[in-house]
């Protein structure tokens, strides 16, 4: 197909009075946009919000910060309160019990109890006994299960209660449970940005330079990495005793290795981009390619495997914990009540339960939220939706 | 895919309320009108499998007996037990644990046991290898021969004489093979006479106070004076089970410095009341009536069956389930059992203790004895007690042992075992403070600070986590405080044993030790300036002196002599606060309705009998 014919006369023949002038009367200028211009991490917000899983995971994220946070402060007792006289209390919050649901009552039951003991008033305070279950003869005795009003039954007051029970030396388990889902999201806040500062130096500056340097660095990731978490664990703990300072630095020394392949990949891809050959053309120093240039590319890949991160951590601190390697008592993480809980889970289920329920929710809250920050940044799909 | 996902998380959130639900629901069901009460579900089941039909209340006395009047030589009935330890060896001479001793007592002959006695209500020491009681061949009491019993075999039928004990003593003490229980062999209830010098390499083994006189006699010469019931309880330990040439040999490495002897099946052969069958390590052992065992009628059960199994809920669940006899209770389960009639209580022969290790240059304060009463009398043990479920304990002698075994006086029961007791278990929280603040002043400081390492399991877990908080309680908080170290039972001995080497190795730490409950001035041996195997130290030439009297003295068997010495070397541990007792632990059994046991109570050494058992289904 021609558009255009090599023949200049043929077009000067054409007659000038076909053609005029568009802009003869105007000035030319650019057209301002009718949308409002949005910058990248708007951009981000704007498809993150479409998606509701994850949305739904950031404000359960934040409901249990708010309760690790504030939720000690709630009732009057404190995390290492002991009631030796109150111990492996069962729930109770008043306003449940009121109504009368069957949950959250000081329910208990009390199991292979001697029938001919129901009537004796030191043992049964009156209205303490609720059901009487599993009548049977054992070694000839008459043995029951009592379903008994525990609170009644210790002869404890109506308005004292433990929301969550309490634990084998009468400590609060909802104040535990949240100072615990505190310490555990220090923990894991506070090794993630180690490891993301650690990893983004270390995966920067051999990715930027590449060669015998990343060959180098990279094979010593290979080495660390290769060490088993127990045994970094083990070494720190007889080093610096148990505690948070060895829990977060057993999950700094290897975890930072991912952050840095991470890093080091992204800077492969756009070291060699146009716009950073200019400014190095233009005498840009390398800390400054590297910070100013490079780097913010990866910031939307750092932020998601950060958040993914996250409940890696807590639930490596979770099993540091479960096997002993935990904090210092009498100080609670969710691990730790978890560790111990476990032992009692066939007699006193809820000292388990509430620590099950929050660290799966943390969990599955900060993966639909990592996954959803993965989409929101990734600019394929731009549009996909 | 929208709706896939969306019915996954209402599904799950479905499960997770469900779970919270139970965990923590109470019902408000109301107490029935009239109840009827019938057999409890294993029960009918075992008599079901028996072929009968029994109505609620109706008692099975009319059942004939499948025991029969007398035991069968095959016997009747498996006794199945479920064990948190595993058996690592059956070999007498290393073992390294209570439970693996109880095994290879079963299947071992020995010179002298401990067998109920007549009537089934205490214990009593005589000869299961050996005829007779030890006969004193000197006038000082120092020589000593034992006749060994006539028609004792092995499984395979080889004899069993004296020989095999002959052999048994050289390879305890022998120096290559450098036994774990050598040395309390070569002194402890008595003193071999060279026998240390032996393992040591000092002497020959000529030279050692350990004769073969012929194939049915032994002899021994010991250092001092003995009767014949402290020779008899010197070798009634499990250590000095028999062991078969044979085998032992077998197992033996080139250099003869190790043997497989008790490591499996083929490198094991049997002799006591049962016989070894089958053995898989670490998982199940089984045992088999013995049919040539000296004293088979006093044996019921057809064989022993245990199972390794670590986890205590999966021991419950086993129970429930009737595939076990027996289990241990914890604190915690025991809460769902303690009016059950079927729990038996077992006092465990040791008071738990906490130590202190006095020559830690990091803590001076550790050394200084008003600072440890401080916390000898800040010590709650009746709140400590009945959190564990175990007896306060403001002393070291358990309430279990015996001083007078000829009138079964326990020691406790004395005036003088009361007069080392305190009024309120020692807990006095104003003499507490008053102590710490002088020795405050006498170290010229403000505030300690020690740190305690503790097992990471129950009860340690509960007793450390509770004085942290009541210790600083009592002695004030701006002025003490307690830090905690959890850690595996192992590492933690291991580090406490090694403060001779590593003066920094521990601060405050747990103990408690196991001991011949009808010996109690043999008890003290922990406490000698020459155990092996202190967990404190605690170096006293005076201790030692009046422990040699107790065990050794020429006067000791005069009336009132040791239970004074006794007191005395109590007192010598109380007093200054070189221990600090909590409480008297206290094993806790919920027996099956298909056991029925012989014993008619606990006694000492032979405990509940479960050996002696009969299976009634």
């Amino acid at each position: 197909m021609v558009f255009y014919e090599n023949d200049k006369e043929k077009y000067d023949a054409i007659s000038k009075d076909l053609f005029r002038l568009v802009q003869k009367d105007e000035e030319i200028h650019d057209v301002e946009f009718k949308t409002k211009p949005i910058g990248f991490f708007m951009d981000v917000w704007l498809r993150f919000v479409k998606n509701k899983a994850s949305v739904v995971a950031a404000v359960i994220i934040m409901i249990i910060a708010f309760f690790a946070v504030f939720g000690p402060g709630m009732n009057e007792f404190r995390f290492d309160e002991q009631h030796t006289d109150r111990i492996n209390m069962p729930p109770k919050v008043p306003f449940i019990a009121k109504m009368d649901i069957g949950i959250f009552d000081g329910g208990f039951t009390l199991e292979n109890r001697k029938y001919d003991n129901l009537n004796d008033p030191s043992k049964y305070p009156e209205g303490s006994v609720l059901a009487i279950r599993n009548p049977r003869l054992v070694s000839g005795e008459r043995i029951v299960d009592v379903e008994v009003d525990y609170y009644k039954y210790m002869g404890m007051e109506d308005d004292e209660c433990f929301w969550f029970g309490s634990d084998y030396l009468g400590r609060d388990i909802w104040t535990r449970m949240w100072r615990g889902a505190r310490i555990s999201l220090i923990i894991a806040i506070v090794s993630v940005c180690c490891n993301v500062v650690i990893g983004v130096v270390y995966g920067s500056i051999s990715g930027y330079y590449g060669g015998k340097v990343d060959m180098v660095m990279m094979r010593i990731t290979e080495i660390i990495n290769a060490f088993p978490r127990i045994v970094i664990v083990t070494l720190f703990i007889m080093v610096a005793g148990t505690g948070m300072f060895s829990i977060i630095m057993s999950l700094v020394i290897k975890d930072w290795v991912n952050t840095a392949r991470m890093v080091r990949s992204q800077f492969y891809r756009f070291k060699g981009r146009e716009y950073v050959l200019a400014a190095r053309t233009l005498g840009v120093r390398d800390m400054a390619l590297i910070f100013r240039h490079i780097l913010p590319n990866s910031i939307g890949p750092i932020i998601t495997s950060s958040m993914i991160a996250i409940p890696s951590a807590i639930f490596a601190e979770s099993f540091l914990a479960y096997i002993g390697l935990g904090l210092q008592a009498p100080e609670p993480s969710i691990g730790v009540m978890l560790s111990q809980g476990q032992k009692v889970l066939l007699h006193y289920p809820s000292q388990v339960v509430f620590p099950a329920i929050v660290i799966s929710l943390l969990m599955i809250s900060f993966n639909l939220f990592g996954n959803g920050l993965r989409d929101a940044f990734d600019p394929t799909l731009r549009g996909a939706e | 895919m929208k709706k896939t996902r969306q019915t996954m998380l209402i599904l799950l959130s479905a499960a997770m309320m469900a779970g919270a639900l139970n965990g923590c629901s109470g019902s408000s069901s109301k107490p029935e009108e009239s109840i009827e009460f019938t057999e409890a579900p294993t029960t009918e089941a075992t008599t079901a499998a028996a072929g009968e039909t029994t109505a609620a209340g109706e008692t099975q006395a009319e059942a004939a007996d499948p025991n029969g009047a007398v035991p069968s030589d095959e016997g009747y009935g498996v006794l199945r037990e479920a064990s948190v330890n595993k058996i690592g060896s059956l070999n007498p001479l290393t073992y390294i644990n209570s439970y693996s001793s109880t095994q290879i007592k079963r299947s071992s002959m020995i010179l002298y046991t401990y067998f109920p006695n007549e009537d089934y209500t205490f214990c009593e020491l005589s000869g299961e290898l050996a005829e007779e009681d030890p006969i004193q061949t000197d006038e000082e009491g120092k020589v000593w021969q034992i006749k060994i019993r006539d028609g004792v075999v092995w499984e395979n039928g080889d004899d069993l004489d004296a020989n095999d004990v002959y052999y048994t003593w050289r390879m305890i003490l022998d120096p290559k093979l450098a036994n774990l229980r050598a040395s309390n062999f070569a002194k402890d209830v008595i003193e071999i006479e060279n026998a240390m010098n032996y393992f040591e390499g000092k002497c020959s083994w000529e030279e050692v106070g350990l004769k073969l006189i012929d194939d049915n006699t032994v002899e021994i010469h010991t250092v001092s004076n003995h009767d014949a019931r402290e020779i008899m309880t010197h070798l009634a330990h499990p250590a000095n089970c028999i062991v078969n040439e044979e085998y032992y040999e077998k197992g033996m490495n080139a250099d003869r410095t190790e043997t497989l002897y008790g490591t499996s099946k083929d490198y094991w052969i049997s002799s006591g009341p049962f016989l070894v069958d089958s053995w898989t390590n670490d998982a199940e052992i089984n045992f088999v009536k013995n049919p040539n065992y000296v004293f088979k009628d006093k044996i019921w059960l057809a064989g022993i069956n245990i199972k390794v199994v670590e986890d205590k809920s999966t021991q419950m669940q086993l129970f429930d389930n009737g595939e076990i006899d027996y289990v241990a209770l914890n604190a915690e389960t025991f809460l769902q059992y303690e009016e059950d009639p079927r729990v038996l209580f077992s006092p465990a022969n040791s008071v738990r203790h906490m130590t202190f290790n006095t020559i830690n240059p990091n803590q001076p304060i550790l050394a200084n004895e008003k600072f440890r009463q401080a916390l000898f009398y800040a010590t709650d043990r009746e709140t400590i007690s009945k959190m564990i479920k175990e007896d306060p304990a403001d002393y070291i002698v358990p309430t279990t042992h015996i001083i007078d075994l000829a009138n079964g006086v326990r020691f406790r029961d004395t005036e003088e075992g009361k007069a080392n007791t305190h009024e309120n278990f020692g807990y006095d929280p104003e003499k507490a403070k008053q102590l710490f603040e002088e020795a405050l002043a006498e170290e010229n400081i403000d505030k300690v600070s020690i740190t305690m390492i503790y097992n990471d399991a129950a009860p340690q877990t509960v007793m450390s986590e509770f004085l942290q908080q009541s210790w600083q309680n009592v002695l004030g908080s701006d002025k003490f405080e307690l830090k905690l170290q959890a850690m595996p039972s192992s590492q933690r001995s291991d580090l406490m044993r090694s403060w001779a080497t590593k003066p920094d190795c521990y601060e405050i730490s747990w103990g408690g030790w196991v001991s011949t409950d009808l010996m109690p001035w043999n008890a003290f041996k922990y406490w000698t300036t020459y155990y092996s195997a202190k967990n404190e130290p605690f170096l006293s030439e005076e201790f030692d002196e009046v422990f040699e009297a107790a065990n050794f003295g020429e006067d000791r068997f005069e009336d009132g002599v040791r239970l004074k010495e006794v007191a005395q070397m109590e007192q010598m541990l109380i007093e200054p606060a070189i221990i600090l007792p909590v409480t008297e632990s206290l094993n806790k059994y919920l027996k099956s309705d298909r056991l029925e046991l012989t014993m008619k109570n606990w006694a000492n050494r032979v405990e509940w009998g479960w050996d002696y058992a009969k299976i009634v289904e």
